[in-house]
C-alpha cells in the first residue's frame, strides 16, 4: 500500500448492495459511496442518509455487511469494499 | 429416517470420499430426496431433515405467496459457517443447506436442511440449531402478499441477527 495521502485529499469508493425494504426506499439495489480514506461503515450510512432520505429512515434498524460477512458501524473500510445494507431478515 | 431409507449406492459412497456438504442458494425448486442422496453415507446410520414450507396464513390472515429475496454469496457464505459450527458441536458426517428464492406458492419448501449422522440425536440436535441459525443469521428476506397488500416480513424477536458481528 502507498502512503496515505494528506486528509481531505483522498477518497475512496466503496459500493453499496442494498436489499428488501431498503432497496425500495433507495430505488436502486447498488450504488457507489465516495467517502475519504479511513471512513467507517457509519461514515457511509450518512452520505446514503444524506442523498437518500427514505433509505435513511430504514437505516436504524438494518445490520450491515462488509465484504459478505457482518459487520459493526465502526468497522473501517478500504477502496473497492463492498458494504451490505441488511434490513431485519426474514428467511427460513 | 433410517440408513436403509437413504440407500447404500455407488453415489453415496462416492460422496463420503470428498465430503458431501452442500450449501446453496437457489432459485430452483428444493428437492429433499436428492439433498438426503447428497449427504447420506453408509457409515451413518441417521439422516434428519427440516423443510420449511410457505404456509397459507399469517396469523390467520391469507397469505397468496411469498417472495424470498437473498445476498446469496454472503449467506452461502454463512452457511458454510454454521455448517462448520454444527460439526465442532455434534458428531455428524455431512450438512446440506438449501434456500430457495424468487416467488413461492403455498406449500412450496423454502428451505431444506438435511444433516447426516451415525446416530439419531446428533443428527437431530444439528438438524434443530441448524434452522435456528439460518432464521437469525442468513441475509435473506421475505415479502408476503396478501389479497389486499404486501409486506416485508422479518422473523420474530427470537430469531434477531448476531449481537457480537464477528465472524472470525
Amino acid at each position: 500500500m502507498s502512503a496515505p495521502p494528506a486528509p481531505g485529499e483522498a477518497e475512496i469508493a466503496v459500493t453499496v448492495r442494498l436489499f428488501a425494504q431498503a432497496r425500495e426506499a433507495a430505488g436502486t439495489a447498488e450504488c457507489v459511496v465516495h467517502v475519504p480514506l479511513g471512513s467507517t461503515v457509519q461514515d457511509v450510512l450518512a452520505v446514503l442518509a444524506e442523498e437518500m432520505p427514505a433509505l435513511g429512515l430504514h437505516l436504524g434498524r438494518c445490520s450491515f455487511g462488509v465484504n459478505e460477512a457482518y459487520a459493526g458501524r465502526s468497522q473501517a473500510l478500504r477502496a473497492g469494499d463492498e458494504l451490505a445494507v441488511i434490513p431485519p431478515i426474514g428467511g427460513g | 429416517m433410517g440408513s436403509g431409507d437413504a440407500g447404500i449406492d455407488d453415489a453415496s459412497r462416492r460422496s463420503r470420499q470428498g465430503g458431501a456438504d452442500l450449501y446453496m442458494v437457489t432459485v430452483e425448486p428444493l428437492d429433499l430426496r436428492a439433498l438426503c442422496e447428497r449427504v447420506a453415507t453408509p457409515a451413518d446410520g441417521a439422516l434428519a431433515s427440516f423443510t420449511g414450507i410457505v404456509r397459507d396464513n399469517f396469523e390467520g390472515r391469507p397469505v397468496l405467496q411469498l417472495e424470498y429475496e437473498a445476498y446469496a454469496p454472503m449467506a452461502e457464505k454463512i452457511m458454510r459457517e454454521i455448517g462448520s459450527g454444527l460439526r465442532e458441536r455434534f458428531a455428524i458426517g455431512a450438512v446440506a443447506i438449501a434456500h430457495r428464492t424468487g416467488t413461492l406458492a403455498v406449500g412450496e419448501a423454502s428451505v431444506v436442511i438435511v444433516v447426516s449422522a451415525p446416530h439419531r440425536r446428533a443428527a437431530l440436535a444439528a438438524c434443530s440449531e441448524a434452522i435456528e441459525e439460518v432464521k437469525c443469521r442468513l441475509p435473506v428476506w421475505k415479502k408476503e402478499f396478501f389479497e389486499d397488500g404486501e409486506g416485508w416480513r422479518a422473523n420474530t424477536a427470537d430469531a434477531s441477527p448476531p449481537a457480537d458481528f464477528t465472524t472470525g
